[in-house]
């Protein structure tokens, strides 16, 4: 008797797609009025969650299954807008659902009650006087957004917290930065965030501002703006939160004339990107971006050109590409990449894969041994040239492994001890130092030293061709012992080397064994791979 | 320690500087008679070597350093001068022209047994020179000019000696001892 079976039943695959697909919640919120006078109103607060909630719900355009405008005073407290978040988490339960908080009001920062300076959303009964009581906290309003099921989740913060535009401090904290010139200490909201997409109107310390000819606040209006289709770079049908932000960062940086910088931090985002406006073709370029405040300022290009200045974004045509992250001189990341169409790749996680994995590099330098009585009676310091190898990151990260070769010939002369006084003896001379070893290495960007045990041969030839005596003499010994050097990428995979190495080698002369110590040295140019 | 060491490090082959460190020296010597005649390399332990018909002469394999040369021509004529012997090298000095020859002359005034007193001049050949039978006068050369130490003494004790006796060509230097 069976336990168990399939019962076969008659489900439509379409159906069946719509009840698993994704779904999208949106909730809108725009403060413009404040109980408390201090506070000046925000003519387009409302406006901004309006417009935006109507592209988003807009069939052509965002295609949100539930947008949540709160713009009411009773909507718009501290504890109502904590709720309307909370109550995402019933709606938006799968992982891969979709949820975008957005919120248009003033931003203010206030110490909490640990003394410490936090950003704060003024809601309907913030009071000035009270803010860290009254406020909502970016902190909190983060907590409860970090607590949702879903993991594709997009905050949107059209506000400020610099005291100018959409910002009013509490006079004894406007007292405090009057002072401080390098711009604000408390830690963004975003670096404790996780799993989020956020987004704000301006970068942390400036000004966000609303604009009478545009009627919305500039971010906002051009967030909007995006939504209809100019964002989507790639071409690939869908507008995602990245692209969106990034378009209207870069006409709100162009309108305000470098007054008002948006910025974004993105976490944890896998492959599967915030989609806020259309749907995906299933084709398009491919998106090169980071988001990484490490890579702040610096520029993308790829092949050579030129793409975008970071944080930001570019599409690129599917296919092979040179990609480099730069930062004035300075190359911070260096990667040959292979972009699929549609493909999303954050530059930022190239850094993390090993980068270039090694170098090889000729130099000239010259070795001898370390005590006199060997240079004057084996062979004198030499001049020579070298080629080497690194393999970077083996056997361990903090690793490198070296192997090099030196070599040196030419005519050189031998004091003799047991000759006070003679002619000093004329003889030529071929030396061979083929070494390797483990070094452990310290990164420092462009610069790295390194230090580690190393084993050498150490082949020497001598030939003399003298009146009472012709003859070629070779010796091949070991030679343990310790080196040390140093790497400076200088310029794209160009990289100048230094390099020393003491060595202990034990040296037969005529017949009698001794350890003698030994030295070498080169300086060189290389090509990093 | 220094076993374990060795035994630790693999060496094959071997370096040598032994034949570096000896040499030829040649020259030949104008108006030498072949048997009054001889060359020295003065040291400690003086390297003697004699002429042919000609005059040549040929050290072979001599360690190799500086030297001073005494070159005794002739009863009449002699030489001092240095050379350097190149090692593994056979140096070769030409044509030597020698000079009057110089001479150490001690008159001895004792009581004792004169037969079995001697004059050396040291770093030479002149090792224990006697007087002719029945003389009190000994005669230490021919030199050549330069500077020698000379003692006198008697059985295997000195006693008597002078430093740096510095003589001309020609130049017969005498000193009158009492023992």
């Amino acid at each position: 008797m069976e336990k168990g079976g399939l019962v076969r039943v008659n489900v439509k695959a379409a159906a069946l797609d719509a009840a698993h697909a994704p779904r999208r919640y949106a909730v809108l919120v725009g403060i413009p009025q404040v109980n408390d006078p201090e506070w000046r109103p925000l003519r387009y607060a409302a406006k901004d969650a309006q417009d935006l909630a109507a592209a988003l719900a807009d069939p052509g355009r965002g295609r949100f299954d539930q947008v949540r405008v709160l713009v009411k005073p009773e909507e718009t407290t501290t504890r109502a807008v904590l709720q309307a978040v909370d109550s995402l988490a019933a709606l938006a339960t799968r992982p891969d659902d979709q949820v975008l908080l957005y919120v248009s009001a003033h931003g203010t920062l206030a110490r909490d009650d640990r003394g410490e300076l936090r950003r704060y959303l003024v809601t309907r009964d913030a009071r000035l006087r009270d803010t860290a009581r009254t406020a909502l906290s970016v902190d909190s309003l983060k907590a409860r957004f970090d607590a949702l099921p879903s993991k594709r989740r997009v905050l949107v913060l059209a506000t400020c917290h610099s005291g100018s535009g959409k910002s009013l401090l509490p006079p004894e904290v406007a007292e405090e930065l009057a002072g401080i010139k390098s711009g604000f200490f408390a830690r963004p909201v975003e670096a404790v965030s996780r799993a989020s997409i956020v987004l704000s109107a301006s970068d942390f310390g400036e000004t966000a501002r609303e604009d009478p000819e545009l009627k919305n606040d500039i971010y906002t209006h051009f967030l909007v703006e995006g939504l209809s289709g100019g964002a989507d770079r790639n071409l690939d049908g869908a507008v995602v939160a990245t692209e969106a932000h990034d378009y209207a960062r870069r006409r709100t940086f162009e309108f305000t004339h470098g007054r008002q910088r948006p910025s974004a931090e993105i976490l944890e985002v896998g492959a599967d990107p915030v989609v806020l406006a259309g749907a995906f073709s299933g084709g398009g370029d491919a998106e090169l971006f980071s988001y990484a405040p490490r890579l702040e300022g610096a520029r993308l290009t790829v092949d050579g050109v030129e793409k975008a200045e970071l944080p930001g974004g570019a599409a690129v045509r599917p296919g092979r590409h040179r990609v480099q992250v730069e930062k004035g001189a300075l190359v911070l990341i260096s990667a040959d990449v292979e972009v699929g169409r549609g493909a999303r790749l954050a530059v930022d996680s190239l850094a993390a894969r090993p980068g270039p994995s090694g170098a090889v590099a000729l130099g000239v330098g010259g070795f001898g041994f370390l005590d006199r009585q060997s240079r004057e009676q084996i062979l004198p310091t030499s001049a020579a040239g070298a080629v080497s190898l690194r393999l970077d990151r083996v056997p361990a990260d903090d690793y490198s492994v070296f192997a090099d070769l030196m070599g040196s010939t030419g005519r050189a002369q031998l004091h003799l001890e047991r000759v006070p006084g003679g002619e000093a003896v004329d003889f030529g001379y071929r030396a061979v130092l083929a070494g390797a070893g483990v070094a452990h290495a310290l990164r420092l960007g462009p610069v790295a030293i390194y230090t580690g045990p190393r084993v050498a041969v150490l082949w020497l030839g001598r030939s003399f061709d003298l009146a009472l005596y012709q003859g070629n003499q070779d010796y091949l010994t070991l030679a343990p012992g310790w080196m040390a050097g140093a790497s400076w990428r200088v310029l794209g995979r160009l990289e100048l080397q230094l390099q020393v190495a003491v060595m202990a080698t034990y040296v037969r002369v005529d017949g009698v064994g001794a350890v003698l110590g030994h030295a070498g040295a080169t300086a060189g140019a290389g090509w990093a791979f | 320690m220094t076993a374990a060491v060795t035994a630790l490090l693999c060496a094959c082959g071997g370096l040598d500087n032994a034949p570096l460190e000896h040499g030829d020296l040649v020259g030949r010597v104008l108006r030498a008679q072949k048997d009054a005649g001889r060359v020295v390399l003065m040291s400690s332990q003086p390297i003697g070597a004699t002429f042919d018909d000609a005059g040549n002469f040929h050290f072979s394999s001599v360690p190799a350093g500086r030297y001073e040369m005494l070159v005794v021509a002739s009863d009449t004529e002699a030489l001092r001068l240095p050379v350097t012997v190149s090692g593994a090298e056979t140096t070769e000095l030409g044509d030597l022209d020698p000079l009057p020859a110089a001479f150490i002359r001690i008159n001895l005034s004792t009581q004792g047994e004169v037969m079995e007193c001697w004059v050396t001049v040291h770093r030479t050949d002149l090792n224990r020179v006697h007087s002719p039978p029945g003389s009190y006068q000994f005669t230490a050369g021919p030199l050549g000019a330069g500077c020698y130490d000379t003692s006198m003494g008697y059985l295997q004790r000195a006693f008597w000696s002078r430093s740096n006796i510095c003589l001309e060509p020609g130049e017969q230097r005498s000193f009158d001892v009492e023992w």
